[in-house]
């Protein structure tokens, strides 16, 4: 697929790593230097501008993307490009991540798909505190199920 | 009426203050506590009202529904853009304003985005600017239907074609009427008698089509003419 990440912070960073292996990745930012934290490995693109501008969009290949994350700092951005790439632009899958969590209803209302760091980590977190069959299986937080008793 | 005006700048307080002095209920909704302190010595304390006005709690706070008119000025636009879209479509606001910061963002201020008048500053402030420095140039007052009419306005160039001629006489493309002439800072009604003069400011409504031929008739005169 052809993926576009706009925010290339520590979230926009992880995502586009872990997607560009089986997919072409686009990453936009408003500053340059935030390219820089995306390392060597990096084979995607980068592109530099402001997330509103119809222009940057266009040059991140927002009209023939499959899929959107907007994961920028501010969530007003987040839920505008979202809805720019859904709307306008008819991006087939796009997710925004928001900071605040009391948003998200209002965001379902507008059909704008949102992910909640905040509680997404406290439910993760929960669960890893609470249930026996969940274990932690590697030193980088990711966890597995495992069936009880092994 | 009911106004709420979402960020609270120097446009939004001056707003705030010359509609409550005009007797409009008025909120004005701002969360930076910087903005805050100096709103509260502009404008009448009751009128401000302390919170985030992308948040929907914030915005039912200050009963956005009751608003007949919402006013989003903040310095970000995507800010803007989020209260325009929550009033709007979660709170069918049914006049909403909005500013527009950046004229690179101004593509997105349209009713998709809730916004039904974009007033984009850096556009304004220039096109102020170029009609005070204009002699013979045609500027957009205003656009109509997504600009296939307008309003526009051009003082007659020296020479031009225009000049001394009745308004009977001008061939005047069909779709222009003649609207106003401002003649030393006076109006001057249009009437088929009056004679054009050098330095007249024409206002006009017009298509894309009348506006070139009324700018040959009234600019600069072009070579064979």
């Amino acid at each position: 697929m052809q993926i576009i990440v706009v925010g290339c912070g520590r979230v926009g960073v992880e995502l586009a790593l872990a997607l560009q292996g089986e997919h072409q990745v686009t990453v936009v930012d408003a500053h340059a230097r935030a390219f820089d934290r995306l390392g060597t490995t990096f084979r995607g693109r980068c592109v530099q501008g402001d997330a509103l501008d119809r222009e940057v969009l266009l040059r991140a290949g927002i009209e023939t993307a499959d899929a959107l994350a907007a994961v920028t700092a501010s969530d007003n951005v987040n839920a505008i490009v979202a809805r720019i790439a859904g709307a306008v632009f008819h991006v087939e899958r796009v997710a925004a991540r928001l900071y605040n969590p009391g948003r998200a209803p209002v965001y379902d209302k507008l059909n704008i798909q949102t992910v909640s760091s905040s509680s997404w980590g406290a439910h993760r977190l929960e669960e890893l505190l609470t249930r026996p069959d969940l274990r932690p299986q590697a030193p980088h937080g990711r966890w597995v199920w495992q069936p009880g008793g092994s | 009426m009911y106004v709420l005006i979402v960020g609270g700048g120097r446009t939004a307080s001056h707003l705030a203050s010359q509609l409550h002095g005009e007797g409009y209920e008025v909120r004005l909704v701002e969360g930076r506590p910087n903005a805050l302190a100096k709103l509260h010595r502009e404008v009448p304390t009751e009128l401000v009202f302390e919170g985030d006005g992308t948040e929907p709690q914030v915005l039912e706070a200050v009963e956005v529904k009751r608003a007949d008119v919402l006013a989003a000025l903040g310095s970000e636009d995507a800010d803007n853009l989020v209260a325009a879209t929550l009033a709007r479509h979660l709170y069918g606001v049914r006049r909403i304003i909005s500013r527009v910061n950046n004229p690179r963002n101004a593509w997105l201020f349209t009713p998709e985005f809730g916004v039904d008048v974009a007033l984009n500053q850096a556009d304004v402030m220039a096109n102020l600017i170029k009609e005070e420095m204009s002699l013979g140039d045609m500027m957009t007052m205003l656009k109509l239907r997504r600009g296939r009419y307008s309003i526009v306005e051009e003082k007659i160039y020296p020479g031009a074609q225009a000049v001394g001629v009745a308004i009977q006489e001008l061939p005047l493309p069909p779709n222009c009427i003649i609207s106003g002439i401002i003649r030393q800072g006076e109006l001057v009604l249009p009437r088929g008698v009056t004679v054009l003069k050098e330095g007249d400011e024409i206002l006009a409504l017009v298509d894309e089509t009348a506006r070139a031929e009324l700018e040959k008739l009234l600019g600069r005169p072009g070579p064979g003419v």
